[in-house]
């Protein structure tokens, strides 16, 4: 995926900073590989348990676990609203993306996006499952709003992805905003949007559009505010 | 440029928004990537629009996570590795 770089120089996809890199990651799971090796012993069952502690205390895991966890259950919880539910899925996101990191492509975007986007996907799989009502997009967005800054001219100078993906939010027109939300976030189709909107599907479509291009022109733009 | 010969280019390309977001249903997304093969300028609007999507994952605040997360976690990757090594072949964990 590419890389959009606001005026604020937050860098909004691809590696950033706080990222652990495609090396980092890979390199990270042939240490673990290599440490349990170190600790085993010759029966099945010792070398299953020496494995097991080894990998459990491998600094490289636990750092991925503790780097990732405060993000991917905001994510989860954000979604699914119930905390018990939003814990399965961070539980279950940050295994599968352990698991699954011999194929993570790094051309695609960042480790972190890579995780959020599998934490994403469990979260509106156990919505349907749960049959649960979503929170409003509308509250969803004023709580984000209130948690990076409550002024305008404090979401304009923050340099974090959060904030500054809120204050764009902030600039594209409500209706649009409503339904790149339920899309993006809840996985709403366009005519799951139409029905809860009670618009034609048409017009559905048309805020998804409208919505994300309109985002993304201010994101580039690196303008952003309260509308 | 492949793909259902009655769609345009335009048609395409108002999909994109909503494949970027996968939300895209079956067909319409499988007829977009047999378009996507030949067409540059989708591909660009794809890649591009993607980013916009990423960013969209941040929007939700980050959360302290209850306490004994990181050590299910943990404990769960450990146990899937040693039942990995553990396991004959062919006989894959649960996933």
């Amino acid at each position: 995926m590419g890389a959009l770089t606001s005026r604020r120089g937050v860098r909004l996809s691809s590696s950033t900073g706080r990222a652990v890199s495609s090396h980092e990651f890979d390199a990270a799971r042939r240490k673990r590989v290599t440490a349990s090796a170190q600790h085993a012993d010759s029966s099945p069952t010792g070398r299953s348990t020496a494995r097991r502690h080894a990998a459990r205390d491998d600094a490289s895991t636990v750092a991925f676990v503790r780097r990732y966890q405060r993000r991917v259950f905001g994510l989860a919880i954000g979604i699914v609203g119930d905390p018990g539910a939003a814990e399965d899925v961070a539980q279950e996101a940050m295994l599968r993306a352990w698991r699954h990191a011999p194929v993570f492509d790094p051309r695609r975007g960042s480790v972190e996006t890579w995780v959020l986007t599998i934490a994403k996907n469990l979260s509106i799989d156990a919505l349907r499952k749960r049959r649960a009502v979503p929170t409003d997009p509308d509250d969803l967005v004023a709580l984000a709003r209130a948690a990076h800054g409550a002024s305008p001219e404090e979401l304009a100078t923050s340099n974090s992805m959060g904030a500054v993906i809120v204050a764009a939010l902030g600039a594209i027109p409500a209706e649009q905003r409503r339904a790149v939300v339920m899309a993006s976030l809840y996985g709403k189709t366009a005519q799951e949007i139409s029905d809860i909107e009670n618009i034609p599907l048409g017009t559905s479509k048309t805020r998804i559009r409208a919505g994300l291009l309109k985002l993304r022109s201010v994101l580039e733009s690196g303008e952003g505010g309260i509308q | 440029m492949r793909g259902d010969p009655t769609r345009s280019h335009d048609d395409y390309q108002a999909d994109i928004p909503e494949y970027v977001l996968g939300i895209l249903d079956g067909r319409a997304r499988a007829e977009l990537l047999a378009h996507l093969e030949g067409c540059e300028e989708c591909n660009e609007q794809v890649q591009s629009l993607s980013a916009t999507a990423d960013a969209l994952l941040y929007v939700p605040v980050g959360a302290e996570p209850p306490i004994g997360l990181s050590h299910e976690v943990l404990e769960r990757i450990a146990a899937k590795d040693s039942l990995r090594d553990v396991a004959p072949a062919g006989c894959s964990p649960r996933q």
